[in-house]
């Protein structure tokens, strides 16, 4: 879960380190890891789930999709160096994680019909189509939106303001007029956008605490949720 | 649509175009209109929402000072900053803008706004496949003219 500390986007006085929020839970011992073994599963399982089945990694070893990632979850995951090795390699966690995966099918592979019918795993990565990696980048747009979703109700139900949510909800999503909004919830219709409005910076900021868990800079946010929209444009199409 | 949870108290899945109105509603005004439409279009009832706003224009000039009248009506309807919020009329003006100026494109390669062509050709390859026929191969056939007058370098 994103705090309002970590997901505020405060201007850097000094160069922005990056993946604070997962270096900091590694440095706490065995109960950060499990809080960041958590949140990479709940964060990446579908769309590792989706580029395995949109790349066909699964057929190669007669796998199931899911079996494979929770497979590839497990093996990596408990291995502490894990994710410390992510954190110096530049990359966006979740194409770390893309690239663990072909290691992974790779080494099944291996292991199923032995070394000498194995084919090198980063041939196959070189190999990636665009459209496994589309597939895979609307996946995880998606999944990184319906936690944001999540984050942001949870704390209005905290709150006892869930029905802020259905105010935003009407507007942005059903396309209700704040007027129409207003009368069924006995307010004016400034008194809804004005409520709309707070929860929309409130997703915002749940969204952006969980792209700069994947690694973005905050100067790099704006990037991201542009190519976010690029990617979800071509699968509206 | 409420975005309660179901009979079974699990949480909806979110789907592509309740991702694209989320995305609109983070950014508030600084949205792109395209992306505002593109969400409209994508919406479950996006594409009887655009059919309706088209029909209601009636049948489509043959010429090309006629595709510029309809652009002009369009233009006028257009609030900048009831589009940068997705207001819905706005967004219906914005749909019959970019078609009035399909619609010169495929009929003999006029462009006939001041509009940047990159920006048109966006909006042209974004919300050309979500609309019906003939819109569709309209804006297809725009976006072709479009790449043959586009210098070498782009």
């Amino acid at each position: 879960m994103a705090t309002a500390t970590e997901s505020s986007s405060p201007t850097p006085s000094f160069p922005e380190t990056r993946t604070l929020w997962i270096s900091d839970r590694l440095s706490e011992g065995e109960a950060g890891l499990i809080l960041a073994n958590g949140h990479v599963m709940s964060s990446y399982l579908q769309p590792l789930v989706t580029y395995c089945r949109a790349l066909g990694l699964h057929t190669s070893i007669r796998g199931d999709p899911q079996e494979i990632v929770q497979g590839f979850f497990a093996t990596r995951l408990s291995n502490t160096e894990y994710l410390k090795s992510w954190l110096g390699s530049g990359l966006r966690l979740r194409q770390w994680l893309r690239n663990g995966l072909h290691h992974f099918v790779h080494e099944l592979r291996r292991d199923d019909a032995g070394q000498a019918n194995a084919t090198d795993s980063l041939d196959e990565i070189a190999s990636t189509t665009k459209r496994s990696e589309d597939e895979f980048e609307r996946a995880w747009a998606l999944s990184a939106l319906e936690q944001a979703m999540k984050e942001t109700i949870a704390n209005l139900e905290r709150r006892g303001k869930r029905a802020e949510w259905d105010i935003f909800w009407m507007h942005h999503v059903d396309g209700h007029a704040y007027s129409v909004i207003a009368e069924r919830h006995q307010m004016t219709a400034a008194q809804a956008a004005q409520r709309s409005f707070a929860v929309a910076g409130q997703v915002r900021n749940a969204l952006y605490g969980i792209l700069r868990k994947d690694g973005a800079l905050t100067s790099e946010i704006g990037v991201e949720v542009a190519a976010m929209m690029e990617v979800l444009h071509e699968h509206g199409s | 649509m409420n975005m309660d949870r179901d009979g079974s108290g699990e949480f909806p899945t979110v789907t592509v175009p309740m991702a694209m109105q989320l995305i609109c509603a983070i950014l508030g005004e600084a949205a792109k209109p395209v992306d505002r439409l593109a969400a409209r279009c994508a919406a479950s009832a996006g594409l009887k929402w655009s059919r309706e706003v088209l029909d209601r224009r009636g049948p489509n000039p043959t010429t090309r000072a006629g595709w510029i009248a309809w652009k002009d009506l369009a233009k006028r309807d257009i609030r900048e900053s009831d589009l940068h919020i997705g207001d819905p009329s706005a967004l219906a003006a914005f749909l019959k803008y970019l078609t009035a100026i399909a619609g010169a494109l495929a009929l003999d390669g006029s462009l006939i706004t001041r509009i940047d062509r990159l920006e048109i050709r966006r909006g042209l390859t974004v919300i050309g496949p979500m609309l019906d026929e003939p819109w569709r191969e309209i804006c297809a056939k725009a976006r072709r003219r479009i790449d043959q007058g586009l210098p070498a370098s782009d």
